[in-house]
């Protein structure tokens, strides 16, 4: 068979779309269409109320009660980091992220970049477009000359280019350029968020990036499917896998490695969410402590519990040298408190299941709530504020 | 198609629905056939196509036009079909009537080619396998092209198209000798 007649075939198999598919098509880009012209106007009004300086919260969760808290808008950043990808500037980024932080407020966005699906799948400009650089918003501090640049860990970056790598459909580890959310601490890689959740770099251990596998396509333990650990990357000088220790790492390594993972998966994937959220930007404010984005992260646990009081302990933290402070960074653990440091759970984890659209607050192994808006959220943070004050968390 | 791609693509990139629209209905039955290809069923795609069309207009203030519209969308719709396939265990669902009724079925028909025994060919492909003979030999896209598409490297490419091929020949090899 040549060519011709195998084109012939495949395009001749096309299906003609269903009766109605550019109706609803239509229908639904119109929607889409005024969702995005409203959030354009309320981002436009916030805008208005934080140049006066007095920021007031647009969006549908609790307000901030200190006057002086600044919540950060991580979603923006982290746009700007993407469109930065093949730069190496995603640093920069994040670094300005730090700088912005005033007043004490705690904003974050949890394992922002976990979205996979809607990263890889929204933005595939990422593979098919240059990036476009961008000077950050709003920012108000010079950031070039921060350590985090200077520090970043060049060594992850395996190849020094992409490390693409793919075991049969399911999974893609790409070791490309790393950006490190300074309030969790948490690093994400390259584009691959869907496999492994991010990176946490160890303050005892300089050296050490631990990849933390919350959630993946392989499965988490949390689904009765886990199958990675974890990942340690040790400098340049290798990689650990569930305990395995690779000494060259290669693409083909860690393909291999993908491969025999894909033989304890068998049919237990988790069913990754796929049906994007209808929440954009859902803001939530628990006593300075907790904010979410719901519209990018589809598994939340509930971020930093910190006791950050310098951008100086951030940077480090973030950096992975040996922080300046006493400060922890855990995305496993609440900001509100959690079982192992005070005796005192709160919220274990916060998971937005995508596909339900719908969020499960955990609280130990109890659920604690179950919301499907940012109002409802809202609600439950509030109530959450009030047990933050009966059991305030331990900062060390 | 081109031309209407560079007619409307000014107004597609500012989010004109109209235009936006204008462009997919134009182009729909090319973009489709990566979605198809993955999946393998009429329906699925078109839940695919659905969702792959609003994620790429949500998505056009990002795209610069450095790349062709439909490079682009294609890339959208891949990653939609493939993410669709693994997430919802569906790829190997093969409805056998929608094959047998699907439209276009003429051109394959013509070219004397048994349909069902090489869509049984084609069903034993991976998902990925079956995308990337889309894009080479359906869509006629470079091994470069694609490989910019599915963000795949080239001698991945290489590899799939080389996979499906020596599949495609050993069902005729098979068919010839039966014959």
């Amino acid at each position: 068979m040549n060519d011709d007649e195998l084109s012939a075939f495949l395009m001749g198999e096309v299906p003609e779309p269903g009766g109605d598919f550019f109706e609803d098509l239509s229908a639904r880009l119109h929607e889409i269409n005024e969702e995005e012209a409203a959030a354009a106007a309320a981002e436009g009004a916030e805008q208005v109320d934080h140049d006066d300086g007095n920021r007031a919260d647009n969006h549908q969760g609790p307000k901030l009660t200190a006057e002086d808290d600044v919540i950060i808008d991580l979603s923006e950043a982290r746009e700007r980091r993407n469109r930065r990808w093949n730069t190496g500037a995603a640093w920069r980024s994040a670094a300005a992220a730090v700088a912005l932080i005033a007043g004490g407020a705690i904003a974050f966005d949890a394992l922002g970049d976990d979205d996979f699906q809607t990263a890889a799948s929204d933005s595939p400009s990422e593979t098919t477009e240059q990036p476009v650089d961008s000077t950050p918003g709003d920012s108000t501090s010079d950031t070039s000359n921060t350590t985090v640049d200077d520090e970043q860990p060049d060594d992850v970056d395996i190849t020094g280019q992409t490390c693409l790598t793919s075991g049969e459909d399911l999974l893609v580890i790409q070791f490309g350029p790393t950006e490190t959310d300074p309030f969790t601490g948490v690093a994400t890689i390259g584009n691959a968020v869907s496999t492994i959740s991010g990176i946490r770099l160890d303050p005892g251990n300089p050296d050490a990036v631990t990849y933390l596998v919350n959630s993946s396509a392989i499965g988490s333990a949390e689904e009765g499917a886990p199958i990675v650990d974890e990942q340690l990357w040790y400098g340049g000088e290798g990689i650990s896998i569930n305990g395995s220790f690779f000494s060259e790492v290669t693409c083909d390594a860690v393909a291999e490695q993908a491969n025999q993972l894909l033989s304890f998966v068998g049919d237990e994937r988790p069913a990754t969410p796929t049906t994007p959220t209808t929440i954009r930007s859902c803001y939530i404010h628990a006593d300075e402590i907790l904010v979410l984005d719901l519209d990018t992260a589809y598994m939340i646990y509930t971020g930093a519990r910190t006791n950050l009081d310098s951008i100086e302990a951030l940077s480090a933290q973030a950096t992975g040298t040996t922080a300046t402070g006493e400060s922890v960074l855990d995305v496993r653990s609440s900001p509100l408190g959690s079982a192992e440091e005070d005796g005192g759970p709160i919220v274990n984890q916060l998971e937005w299941l995508k596909s339900d659209a719908r969020a499960e607050i955990l609280a130990g192994d109890q659920m604690f709530a179950q919301v499907e808006s940012c109002d409802s959220l809202g609600d439950r943070v509030s109530q959450l504020d009030n047990l933050v004050s009966t059991y305030p968390p331990i900062i060390e | 198609m081109t031309l209407l791609m560079e007619d409307t693509g000014t107004a597609v990139r500012a989010g004109d629905v109209q235009a936006f629209e204008a462009f997919v209905r134009a182009n729909d039955r090319k973009l489709r056939g990566v979605a198809w290809a993955v999946v393998r069923n009429a329906e699925q795609t078109d839940d695919i196509m659905q969702s792959a069309y609003e994620k790429a207009f949500r998505a056009l203030p990002n795209f610069d036009g450095r790349s062709s519209m439909t490079t682009w969308l294609h890339s959208i719709i891949y990653r939609t079909a493939i993410d669709y396939v693994r997430y919802e265990g569906r790829r190997r669902h093969t409805d056998i009537d929608q094959m047998r009724n699907v439209g276009g079925s003429t051109d394959a028909a013509s070219h004397g080619i048994h349909r069902m025994e090489l869509g049984d060919v084609m069903d034993q492909m991976s998902p990925e396998e079956r995308g990337t003979l889309m894009l080479v030999t359906g869509l006629g896209y470079s091994y470069d092209d694609a490989a910019e598409i599915l963000g795949e490297s080239r001698g991945t490419i290489a590899s799939r198209v080389s996979r499906a091929r020596t599949r495609i020949s050993r069902w005729t090899d098979s068919e010839e000798e039966q014959s």
